[in-house]
């Protein structure tokens, strides 16, 4: 089943943010590991992530630096401190909206 | 990457042409060509062709156009708008201020001074203009030779320059003058920081701290030689600031540059000759200061005579014979009063402080220690003219930034247009080179 596309633009940023948080990431690596862990739910265009990324970094959230792997030159991503606070902000607004959908709808949601 | 697929290449032309910083297509052209190869060569091992695996890389980027222009907006120039409009107000106070002089004040005498003011602040803002357009980080590479040829300027200035008030200090050229020791105070903290800048930010040994200090110590024995202790002490504070900002260490930094200083205050007043002690203490007894006290009794007098809405259009200002091109906020509360003093230190605040701002949003390093250097210099120059409106401060050759009269201004809109210059690149200024050279020594 397709995700409309305005429901994931929502929370892009907290799941770009939550992934770099484990590893440092390049822009490739970042969307397959996105596909990988949601099973193929969030197959972010490659259009949207780069300018996400690009504002994040310009925002602090989010640092970057070249390296060279395999004679391709690589841009990765990795987290700061501003970043993190960001991300818990953002989990938190998620929980608070998750629950209430998740009341409305009703235990267990309709099917 | 040379060899990169045609139909790519010509996705990532597209997309840079909607960029408009020129500065920033290396980067995108490497980080998003990047991408969509090594995603065609996953679809190639699973089976595409390589003109299939290109034309779906494509695909997946989506519109080039739409990516382009989201892009431009991140990547920008960008104007400081805030410290325009402080730059503004101040400029527009100026001018009223030198108005009110001539046509109220001033005597005949001193009717060209407007028309001047004016000349000074249009060449100060098409200077300025050129060094927000010009990208600063060529600086860098000139920094010896500005360094070298400033020395130089100081070394044959006994020989050359004009004295005025027993201080040589100004070189008079046809058509105008330079002030030769306030441009070595203002140019030579970045010049030097510039040097060394990459020395004593990544590890600072014992060996770039002396090559620091020797740096200093050339400049400040010419300062010395030349008696302007005012320009000495503002190079000398801003290079130490600066030397502690770029190091990080500010406690070691700052406890040596005070025992630097009082040893050489001390070693001053102990030859004491041309009554530097009787001047030097003066400071400290403003009631009694045998040059000075006058001044500061009057300005006193003249600020608690204003109240809250000023003296008006009076005469109060001549009457107390203080040489208004020295103090235009004293004009400024005589005329207006209190409360419109308020405005003008709240403005002076803004300024500094949208300054102050600056800093924290600069990522390039060696702008940032442009910026920091040129609002060290501004911020010790406004806050001890503030000072002195108050009258409770020795009286010095310090000007006013931007707001006082003189052809300085046009040498202060130019080093804002430095910092606007930095500022203007703060988002387009490509990094790669500096994080690699990072990362390769976090390797080792």
């Amino acid at each position: 089943m397709q995700v409309n596309k305005q429901m994931i633009k929502g929370s892009t940023e907290t799941l770009i943010l939550t992934l770099l948080k484990e590893q440092p990431l390049y822009g490739y690596e970042l969307i397959k590991e996105l596909h990988r862990q949601s099973e193929g739910v969030f197959n972010l265009k490659e259009g949207t992530l780069y300018p996400i990324l690009h504002a994040m970094e310009l925002e602090g959230w989010v640092e970057s630096y070249w390296m060279e792997v395999e004679g391709r030159k690589r841009k990765y991503y990795s987290i700061c401190d501003k970043g993190v606070e960001a991300l818990q902000h953002k989990k938190a607004e998620w929980l608070l909206f998750r629950g209430a959908v998740d009341r409305v709808l009703g235990e267990g949601g309709l099917t | 990457m040379t060899d990169r697929h045609e139909k790519i290449k010509h996705y990532l032309d597209q997309l840079c042409s909607q960029v408009k910083a020129r500065e920033v297509h290396t980067d995108l052209r490497d980080e998003l060509g990047n991408h969509m190869e090594e995603m065609m060569l996953d679809k190639e091992q699973e089976g595409l062709s390589q003109e299939e695996a290109a034309a779906y890389a494509i695909e997946q980027m989506g519109d080039p156009a739409v990516v382009g222009k989201s892009m431009h907006r991140l990547h920008r120039h960008r104007m400081h708008w805030g410290l325009l409009v402080g730059l503004t107000s101040m400029a527009s106070v100026s001018l009223l201020l030198i108005w009110v002089f001539v046509h109220y004040i001033g005597e005949e005498k001193y009717q060209s001074l407007y028309t001047n003011q004016i000349v000074f602040t249009i060449m100060g803002l098409i200077i300025m203009t050129f060094f927000i357009i010009f990208d600063y980080r060529i600086w860098r590479k000139a920094a010896w030779w500005i360094y070298i040829l400033i020395n130089v300027a100081l070394w044959i200035s006994p020989m050359v320059a004009l004295e005025s008030n027993g201080l040589k200090r100004f070189w008079l050229l046809p058509g105008f003058t330079i002030d030769v020791n306030g441009i070595a105070s203002w140019i030579l903290p970045l010049a030097i920081g510039a040097i060394m800048f990459d020395r004593i930010r990544s590890d600072v040994t014992i060996k770039s701290t002396l090559t620091y200090i020797a740096l200093m110590t050339l400049p400040a024995i010419l300062l010395v030689q030349l008696s302007d202790w005012v320009r000495l002490v503002l190079f000398s504070i801003t290079c130490v600031l600066l030397f502690a900002w770029s190091s990080r260490k500010w406690f070691s930094t700052v406890i040596g540059a005070i025992l630097v200083g009082i040893s050489a205050v001390l070693s001053l007043l102990l030859t004491n000759r041309y009554g530097r002690m009787e001047r030097f203490m003066a400071g400290f007894d403003l009631q009694h200061d045998p040059y000075g006290s006058y001044y500061n009794r009057s300005i006193i007098e003249v600020i608690q005579s204003a109240g809250w809405w000023g003296n008006g259009f009076g005469n109060t200002f001549m009457m107390n014979q203080i040489n208004y091109l020295d103090h235009p906020a004293v004009l400024l509360i005589d005329v207006f009063g209190w409360f419109v003093g308020v405005f003008f230190l709240l403005m002076v605040i803004w300024f500094v402080a949208s300054m102050l701002k600056t800093i924290l949003r600069i990522k390039d390093e060696f702008g940032r220690m442009i910026v920091v250097s040129i609002t060290v210099m501004f911020a010790l120059q406004m806050i001890y003219s503030l000072a002195m409106t108050t009258g409770k401060v020795p009286i010095i050759s310090i000007s006013f930034p931007i707001i006082g009269y003189g052809g300085h201004l046009v040498f202060e809109y130019a080093l804002l247009g430095l910092l606007l210059g930095v500022y203007r690149r703060k988002d387009t200024i490509s990094l790669q080179k500096e994080k690699r050279k990072q990362t390769a020594t976090r390797v080792q």
